[in-house]
């Protein structure tokens, strides 16, 4: 068997305990919380006794929470992530909606991540100290103090109110929805990236072999893209891969600020109302994704360092 | 309804307008953030009212037409059977009519489905004639029955709705046997006594004991008629079929939308508007976000920060309304020292409550227990409500003050309370000397500490907020101070209350009910089991895309009355 084939065998057994414990932690979490799933129902005044055993056995909530836990999981098992019960609507049906939407807005996020960040960390590296540089220094230090919440409500009154380029919220436009919050999203993690950038491949380019090559009379944008960037690149691929995860699992300012109903903000939503349907049937579809995404990443880093065996 | 982390987004949304006006705006045009905003608003106003006066000179028909967009938080449900919040209430109320409909006027019900009612001589049997002609949006006939199903269906144990509660606040006979009963798996297959179809047009109901005013509680979403097959259909709970002035042609899109049209078979007067579109937000300010944005036209300010700001932006529209809403400090009147009349009757003296509801909630302060908008309110006749100091110190200490002088209230967190709370505290500790702490907790934990399930009681002042279910006196002071029933979380217990209001249900008319309802709020006024804060005041905007913008004391907007500017 090849090497890496046995690593990710090793890899997706390893995720069965790492899934365990999470689910576990979530689902005891959610039933630790103060206040009771019920009450929210009835709003500010009591429902009759009768209608709330009635919800009590119909959600199991008078089982002791090890075999709530039990039972839901056996359930996940089989593909039945459960039933809210303050919407009365199968969790699996919500995630189908609500994930879609924090893919499209955590993808675009990504690309532009990737474009720009890049773009302008190597940009600053290249012209160490220089104008462009100093302008790259500044620019990410302003998005990284900026708060997003902040950010966002700049944006809409911007583009959105006063240009009217884009819409103010919502996902009605379909993908054209995306852009301003998958920007307003991405320009936190763009410092980063821009940064981390700058700093691996100016240390990079000081290497013997970056230097070599350079002695070899290679052209410059050989250098830089085939010897000097693809070593510099492994921690901002780790970065960048981890922070897709994240953000997978929702964005939960930007999504209230932009109205986009997706993974996050109905997770705090069904938290306040003690939803735990909600919560854990996403959180743990969100478990899911990151181990996913973390083992395609480190998968990925072979690619950029063939040094990089799987044992 | 539920909201929270309100404040900080706000702050930041004026920082922002300062930053975007300093960018945007020409330097020597406008320093100030709010002149800059309604100068736009303005700008835009004086080109569209030319358009908006020709519209009002021109024929009717030209009034009709056009969609209006509003705003709503995502409702748990909008089937009419389990809508339990004030947002399902405004989707339910377009899409089903039931017996009787609250008059836009307010303070009243009008005739809906039922031209007319008769009750017998001590008000326990109730005829309803229906109209003759009205349909369900799917063309099928409505008949009596449908009424039958639909409350049978309220009732029964399997649907768990949670607002089943009205058919015993309605006193219908047999109906807490339904509703407390086995479960059998299926809904519908319960028969509930008192609810009887005479013919296709004639419904009868018998209640255990008289009520004059049944037919207020009958205009609520809850006693809609349906097509019982209809509900049992996959499509149901995202697209019901209603027989109001506005449909469903597309289901609900979660969290996105809610698209109605208006229904051309409606028996009734046809609505304005020809669709009228919900966009689903979360969050007040990202709300107004949207209105000033013109994706949606009209919107109710449900955030005290917003007041100031919408009145600035939109001073033409900007419209304040009472509602029937009562919000108060609940004292836990069997708890020492709180089950002394006297000393709450201090500590309510010792709040200087206009200033708080004035300054801080930025409404008029309440001096009585029930909204001026409902039927048999009584104002200005509680002694205890009048702030002085001097007075509760001395009254305080003749009492022998509160053992360890220490005091905790308790609210729930993210409702924007905490500014007033604290204000409370302030005067008891600057007036009577009390160190007062604070129990903070999160919606449904505070649901819990008041006993809403089941446990014991509040041991604590507590804050809360009543809204009407109809409009009457008698729907503040039945449920929250009649020691029989399971809202009055200060469990008050008074049997000269509970007398009063005896009397006045058993009345022969409502107009015959209000001596002895006003009575009970005299008695309230010097017993004082809550501290009245404010009433409702609701402060709605619209932008110029819209006219003839009105907004009912129930709290929703009167959708179908609205003109679309063309």
């Amino acid at each position: 068997m090849p090497d890496v084939v046995r690593y990710t065998a090793r890899r997706l057994l390893l995720m069965i305990p790492t899934f365990i414990g999470a689910t576990f932690l979530v689902f005891f979490a959610g039933f630790a919380l103060p206040g009771d799933p019920i009450a929210a129902l009835g709003g500010e005044r009591s429902m009759s006794e009768s209608t709330r055993q009635q919800l009590i056995e119909r959600y199991h909530l008078d089982e002791p929470v090890w075999q709530q836990y039990f039972r839901y999981m056996g359930d996940v098992l089989q593909g039945d992530l459960g039933v809210s019960i303050l919407r009365r609507r199968e969790v699996s049906d919500i995630f189908k909606e609500v994930f879609p939407r924090t893919v499209k807005l955590a993808g675009l996020a990504i690309a532009i991540e990737i474009v720009m960040g890049l773009s302008a960390g190597v940009l600053a590296a290249l012209k160490k100290d220089k104008f462009l540089d100093q302008l790259v220094l500044v620019s990410t230090t302003f998005a990284v103090a900026i708060p997003v919440f902040v950010l966002g409500f700049a944006a809409q009154n911007i583009f959105a109110i006063r240009l009217d380029i884009f819409p103010i919220g919502g996902i009605q436009d379909g993908a054209w929805s995306y852009v301003l919050p998958a920007f307003v999203l991405a320009t936190l993690s763009l410092a980063y990236v821009a940064r981390l950038t700058r700093t691996t491949l100016s240390e990079s380019l000081n290497e013997d072999y970056v230097q070599t090559a350079k002695a070899k009379g290679l052209p410059q944008s050989r250098v830089v893209g085939r010897h000097a960037l693809r070593n510099a690149l492994i921690p901002v691929v780790t970065f960048i891969g981890l922070d897709l995860a994240g953000l997978l699992g929702g964005a939960i300012i930007t999504e209230t600020v932009f109205n986009i109903p997706g993974v996050g903000r109905t997770i705090v939503q069904a938290i306040g109302t003690r939803d735990h349907a909600i919560v854990v049937g996403l959180s743990i579809a969100a478990v899911i994704v990151y181990l996913v995404i973390s083992l395609v990443i480190d998968l990925f880093y072979a690619v950029l360092d063939p040094r990089i065996r799987y044992e | 309804m539920i909201t929270s982390n309100k404040r900080w987004r706000l702050l930041a949304l004026l920082a922002v307008f300062a930053m975007v006006v300093a960018a945007c705006g020409d330097s020597g045009e406008t320093t100030d953030t709010t002149a800059a905003a309604t100068t736009d608003t303005t700008a835009a106003a004086t080109t569209d009212t030319t358009a908006g006066e020709e519209v009002t000179e021109t024929t009717e028909a030209s009034m009709v037409g056009g969609t209006v967009r509003g705003s709503l938080t995502e409702p748990p449900s909008i089937d009419p059977q389990l809508i339990s919040d004030s947002e399902g209430f405004e989707v339910g109320r377009l899409l089903f009519d039931g017996l009787t409909l609250y008059d836009p006027a307010g303070g009243a019900v009008i005739a809906g489905v039922a031209e007319s009612w008769e009750p017998n001589e001590d008000n326990t049997v109730w005829t309803f004639h229906l109209r003759d002609g009205v349909t369900f949006s799917d063309g099928s006939a409505l008949v009596a029955q449908d009424f039958v199903d639909g409350w049978n269906r309220l009732a029964d144990p399997d649907l768990a709705s949670p607002v089943a509660y009205h058919g015993s606040l309605a006193g219908i006979v047999g109906w807490d046997d339904i509703n407390g009963g086995e479960v059998s798996g299926v809904v519908g297959d319960d028969v509930v006594e008192g609810i009887v179809a005479l013919d296709d047009l004639t419904l009868e109901v018998t209640l255990n004991s008289g009520l004059a005013f049944l037919p207020k509680i009958f205009a609520h979403p809850a006693f809609s008629p349906v097509k019982i097959a209809l509900t049992e259909s996959d499509g149901w709970a995202d697209m019901p079929i209603g027989n109001g002035p506005y449909m469903m042609t597309q289901p609900w899109q979660h969290e996105v939308s809610i698209s109605l049209e208006r229904y051309d078979g409606y028996y009734g007067t046809a609505g304005n508007p020809d669709a009228v579109e919900f966009v689903l937000i979360s969050d007040p300010v990202v709300e107004y976000q949207a209105l000033l944005d013109g994706q949606i036209d009209v919107l109710d300010l449900g955030d005290p920060a917003l007041y100031e700001q919408g009145e600035a932006d939109f001073p033409d529209s900007f419209t304040e309304l009472n509602t029937g809403v009562f919000q108060y400090l609940g004292f836990p009147t069997q708890t020492p020292p709180y089950d002394n009349p006297l000393m709450r009757k201090t500590l309510v003296q010792a709040t200087d409550r206009e200033a708080i509801a004035t300054r801080i909630l930025k409404k008029d302060v309440a001096n009585g227990f029930v909204p001026p908008v409902a039927t048999g309110a009584v104002q200005d006749q509680c002694a205890a409500c009048v702030f002085d100091p001097e007075a509760a110190k001395i009254a305080f200490d003749e009492l022998g003050g509160i053992p360890g002088n220490k005091v905790t209230i308790a609210f729930n967190a993210g409702g924007g309370h905490e500014d007033w709370i604290e204000a409370v505290a302030n005067d008891w500790t600057n007036n009577l000397g009390l160190e007062v702490e604070f129990l903070t907790l999160e919606w449904a934990a505070y649901l819990e500490f008041l006993g809403l399930t089941g446990g014991p009681p509040a041991v604590e002042p507590f804050r809360l907020g009543w809204q009407w279910d109809y409009p009457s006196a008698y729907n503040f002071l039945g449920p929250l101070y009649d020691s029989r029933t399971a809202d009055n979380f200060t469990r008050y217990n008074n049997p000269e209350f509970d007398a009063l209001l005896d009397q006045a249900t058993s009345a022969a008319t409502e107009e015959d009910s209000i001596p002895f309802l006003e009575a009970a709020q005299i008695l309230l006024g010097e017993e004082v089991p809550v501290m009245p804060m404010t009433y409702g005041l609701a402060r709605t905007v619209y932008t110029d895309a819209v006219s003839n913008v009105f907004y009912n004391d129930f709290g929703f907007f009167l959708w179908e009355d609205i003109v679309v500017n063309g």
